[in-house]
This record gives structure tokens, C-alpha cells and sequence, in this order.
């Protein structure tokens, strides 16, 4: 599903890669955690995947495509068929939880009788069926977070990144969206995890990708979060 | 991918609404500039009629010999009718030439009653199709036999079709800065407003949404920015013919110009037409043209 070859990231103002010559392959219908301390690249790993960025060298497929050289008409197809959960959450400030998670469906053309039942379902998987209607700066950080969560699948991608996704959640929550993940995991979808959240790691005994300053240290199935931070 | 228009629209008309105050600004701009174009516009159309008609009024007089042949008169006026820069000969006589003095005189009789018999000559008026031929004209009728002396204003002529060249041209390049300056301002106005949703456009673009997705609810709202802003200029501007347009035709009658006005209305109606096409296009293109560098995320 995603393969990495050689893959260096320097960002314009910094002379230290984010990413450091990355090779990682990471079959269809896995579950891994890509887990490191902060500033170790987990985020531009993500950001790679969906050309969201390039990378200054190296070679990057997604689903068998060359997402480097792909024709950027090509680029909204690539990222229909990613849901991405993103560390900032990315939601659209002048629209309610429900029109948020409803745009990923609008964006691939769902007609609306299909969004109307879809949309509701999904916030309650996450557990914010009486937030629906709030605008994201009426919500908390672990309530965009999961708002985020719920418009990454609602159209069932079969790639799902997480940057953070429990990053802003007590620990009672995030494993209940963890397990959320793996559910959605074990009807096919391939899951990618960028996390430092020590315990959910420990919890799942996934396969664990170890960052560090942009290099890959480790790459362990069944593993746990490591030392320490 | 199915097309939705009425999606499209409803992002439209909603985020109209949620981005008010920018709403407002590009409205307003909108407004403000076509207001100035269009009262510039019609300045310039009830100018050109005035250039118009004091130009038609160039004339040329060719005043006949009291000796001249009767056939001589007669040949010299089918010659002028073949002429293509001649648009109408009219013969006047001794006697209307007199009645015409008579008539300018009415108040001072004691002028005509000095006057002995009628020393006034007879005449071909002709006028022009095209004015500025009067001079060419004026050299190809000289030396005829039935002519004594030919008249066009010397002189005035030249320099009345310099001042309305120089009206003109002005005219054309001030219109042309006005548009360019209105162009840049709207263009301006708009491109802040995205430039305030950038992040919003590259969250779609992450989402997955191809550019038109992203483009069509920007452009209608331009559109509708557009479309407001040029009612609102032609609002006004039909307010001030409602209410100036009397005053306006008592002050060209003082100056005895005779102002065509049903021509005029119907350049004023076209005008508002297309100001508002104007506002709709503006709008449109302001926002795609302003959106295209976000897009490339
Ligand atoms: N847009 C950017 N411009 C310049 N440098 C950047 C940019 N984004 C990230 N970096 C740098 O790249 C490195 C890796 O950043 P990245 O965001 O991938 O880390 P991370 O592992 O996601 O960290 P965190 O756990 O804090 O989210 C950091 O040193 C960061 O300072
Ligand atoms: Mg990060």
C-alpha cells in the first residue's frame, strides 16, 4: 500500500532533513505506528504521503502510484482515497461538525440522501452526535480531533492516516478511538498511526516504526512504544 | 464526478453570508467604481452629441454671382449632390437670403431701412457628411464659373476640430485609466478576501477536492458580489436621470443645443446593461484569477 525509497526531506528553512533517506513498506490492510519524540518527522512522514509536500529526494508509491510525479489533477484522486486525521486538525472554520465531515462526501460527488445518512452515523461513532451543529472554535481540541476522525473515513478510504489522533484525548477516550481505528482496520482499510502516545502503542502491540531526527530506528512487528521519550 | 449546481450555490450564497464583512468591502468597491464609469460614461455621451452636433453644424456657403447663368447654377449644384462627401445642397436666392435678413433684423428695422434694394447674394448651402472634409471640399468647388466667393469658417473650423479631437482622445484615455484603475481595485478587494480563506482552500484541496470544486463556489460568490455592486451603481445612477434629467435639458436648451434624447436614454439603458454584465465578469474573474495561486496545493 505505501512504499518509501530513499526518501530525504530538507524543509526550505532548515539544513537538518525532517526526513532522512526513509525506506518503509507498509503492506495492505496492516496497521502500523509510526511513533518518535517531537520534531522527529512523523508529521512530514504523513504530509509525504498525500503530496501535501514533496520530498527533496527518494521515491514515494501510494496504492501503486508514483504520488512524486503525480499530474497534479491527478492529486485530488490520490487524496479521495486517503482519509487523513491531521495533527491540526484542518477543519473548515465557517463550517458546523456535520457540513465538515459532509464536505469529504460532497468533494467525491455522494448525492445527498447518501450524506444525510452517512454523516450522522459517523459523528456517533465518535461519539459527537449532540455536536453536530457546533462550528469548530465552539468545540473542544479532543472534539475537532475526533471531527477530523470522522471525515478522514466517512467515505471509506482504503488508506487512513492519523497524525496525533489522541494527542488532545484523555486516556479513556483514546483508546476507545484506538480501538475505533482498529475496527476500521480489520474490514481492510490499511491504518498508519503517527503518535507518541507511549501507552496506546504499549496497549495495541501493533508493528511500530521508530523515528528519530528523520532516520528510521526501528521497525519492530508486534512492538511497543520503546525507551523513553 | 456528478455536478451539483445546487451545491455550488448554496457554498455560494453561504459563505456570502459567513464572510460578511469582506462581502461587504467587495461589494461596495464594485459599486463605487461602476458608479464612476458609468457617470464618466455618460458625461462622455452627452459630450460626444454636443461635438456632434456643433460639428454638423460646419457648413459650407458658396455665394453666387448675380450674373451667374441659370444653368451654370444648376450644373454646379448636380455636381456637388454627386459628390460623396456631400450630404445635402440647398439653393438659396436673393429673395430668401433677404427674407432670412428680415427675419434676424426684426427687431432693428431702421438697419433694413438703410439698405437699397437687395444687395444680398444667392447661395448653395452645403452640408457634410463627414465635416472634417469641409476644407477639401471647399478647394474642389473653387473657380467655378457660377461662384463668386466660398465661406466654411476659415480658420474656426480647423480649431473647433482640434478641440473635439482633443476631447476626444481624452476622453478615450481617461476612460481607459478609470477601467484599468477600477479593474485593480475590485481585482485588489477580492484577492484580500481569499487571501483571508487561504487556509480554508488548501484544507478542501487536502480533502480531496479538485480545483473546480473549489472554484465554482468562489466565482459565484464573485458573481453575486458583482451582480449586487453593479445594481447598486445603476441604482443611483438611474435615481440621478429621474431626478436631473429635466435641468439637464432646460440647460442644453439655454445653450441651444439640440440635444438628441432619445437617442441618449436608449445609450443610457444599453449603459446600465452592461454595467451590470460588467459587475458579473469582473467578479467572476476577479475571483478565479485571485484564487489560482492557492489552489496549487
Ligand atoms: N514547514 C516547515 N518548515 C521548516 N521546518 C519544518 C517545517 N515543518 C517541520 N519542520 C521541521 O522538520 C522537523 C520534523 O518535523 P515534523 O513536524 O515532521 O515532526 P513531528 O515528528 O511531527 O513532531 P511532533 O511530534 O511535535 O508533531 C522538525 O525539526 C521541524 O522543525
Ligand atoms: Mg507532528
Amino acid at each position: 500500500m505505501i512504499k518509501m525509497r530513499g526518501v530525504t526531506k530538507i524543509y526550505e528553512q532548515h539544513d537538518k532533513p525532517a526526513l532522512d533517506n526513509v525506506d518503509v513498506d507498509i503492506e495492505k490492510g496492516e496497521f502500523v505506528f509510526v511513533v518518535g519524540p517531537s520534531g522527529s518527522g512523523k508529521t512530514t512522514f504523513i504530509r509525504l504521503l498525500i503530496k501535501e509536500i514533496l520530498p527533496t529526494k527518494g521515491e514515494i508509491f501510494v496504492a501503486g502510484q508514483d504520488v512524486v510525479h503525480l499530474r497534479s489533477r491527478k492529486v485530488p484522486l490520490l487524496r479521495r482515497n486517503i482519509g487523513c486525521v491531521f495533527q491540526d486538525f484542518k477543519l473548515l472554520p465557517n463550517k458546523t461538525a456535520y457540513e465538515n465531515v459532509a464536505f469529504a462526501l460532497d468533494v467525491i460527488g455522494r448525492p445527498e440522501r447518501v450524506i444525510r445518512s452517512q454523516t450522522p452515523e459517523v459523528l456517533k461513532l465518535v461519539g459527537l452526535e449532540k455536536k453536530m451543529n457546533s462550528y469548530p472554535d465552539e468545540l473542544s481540541g479532543g472534539e475537532q480531533q475526533r471531527v477530523s476522525l470522522a471525515r478522514a473515513f466517512v467515505n471509506r478510504p482504503p488508506l487512513l492516516l492519523a497524525d496525533e489522533p489522541t494527542g488532545n484525548l484523555d486516556p479513556a477516550i483514546s483508546r476507545e478511538l484506538i480501538s475505533l481505528l482498529d475496527r476500521i482496520n480489520r474490514t481492510g482499510t490499511t491504518v498508519v498511526v503517527a503518535t507518541h502516545d507511549r501507552e496506546i502503542v504499549n496497549f495495541m502491540r501493533k508493528r511500530v516504526v521508530a523515528l528519530e531526527e528523520g532516520k528510521v530506528v526501528r521497525d519492530q512487528l508486534r512492538g511497543v512504544y520503546g525507551h523513553e521519550d | 464526478m456528478r455536478i451539483r449546481p445546487l451545491y455550488f450555490i448554496g457554498e455560494a450564497l453561504a459563505s456570502f453570508r459567513k464572510n460578511w464583512v469582506m462581502s461587504i468591502a467587495a461589494v461596495s468597491t464594485v459599486a463605487l467604481t461602476l458608479f464612476i464609469i458609468g457617470m464618466f460614461t455618460i458625461v462622455a455621451f452627452i459630450l460626444s452629441s454636443v461635438i456632434k452636433i456643433q460639428e454638423s453644424k460646419v457648413e459650407i456657403v458658396a455665394f453666387l454671382k448675380d450674373s451667374a447663368k441659370p444653368e451654370d447654377i444648376q450644373s454646379t449644384q448636380n455636381e456637388l449632390v454627386s459628390w460623396p462627401e456631400v450630404a445635402n445642397v440647398r439653393y438659396i436666392s436673393k429673395e430668401q437670403a433677404l427674407e432670412r435678413l428680415k427675419e434676424e433684423l426684426k427687431g432693428q428695422p431702421e438697419m433694413l431701412d438703410a439698405m437699397s434694394g437687395n444687395p444680398l447674394p444667392a447661395s448653395l448651402e452645403i452640408s457634410l457628411k463627414n465635416p472634417r472634409a469641409v476644407k477639401t471640399v471647399a478647394k474642389r468647388l473653387d473657380g467655378r464659373a457660377a461662384i463668386e466667393e466660398i465661406k466654411y469658417g476659415e480658420g474656426v473650423v480647423e480649431k473647433l476640430f482640434v478641440v473635439t479631437k482633443v476631447i476626444r482622445w481624452a476622453g478615450v484615455i481617461f476612460a481607459f485609466l478609470l477601467c484599468f484603475a477600477s479593474l485593480v481595485l475590485i481585482v485588489n478587494t477580492i484577492r484580500l478576501a481569499i487571501f483571508a480563506r487561504r487556509k480554508e482552500v488548501a484544507i478542501m484541496k487536502l480533502v480531496g477536492a479538485s480545483n473546480w470544486f473549489v472554484r465554482w463556489p468562489f466565482i459565484l460568490e464573485g458573481i453575486l458580489q458583482g451582480l449586487i455592486g453593479s445594481l447598486l451603481a445603476i441604482g443611483v445612477l438611474y435615481l440621478i436621470k429621474v431626478f436631473s434629467l429635466e435641468s439637464v435639458m432646460q440647460f442644453f436648451r439655454w445653450l441651444r443645443v439640440p440635444l438628441n434624447y432619445p437617442q441618449l436614454t436608449q445609450q443610457f439603458y444599453l449603459l446600465l446593461g452592461y454595467l451590470i454584465l460588467a459587475g458579473a465578469v469582473i467578479g467572476a474573474l476577479g475571483s478565479a484569477v485571485a484564487l489560482r495561486r492557492y489552489l496549487r496545493v
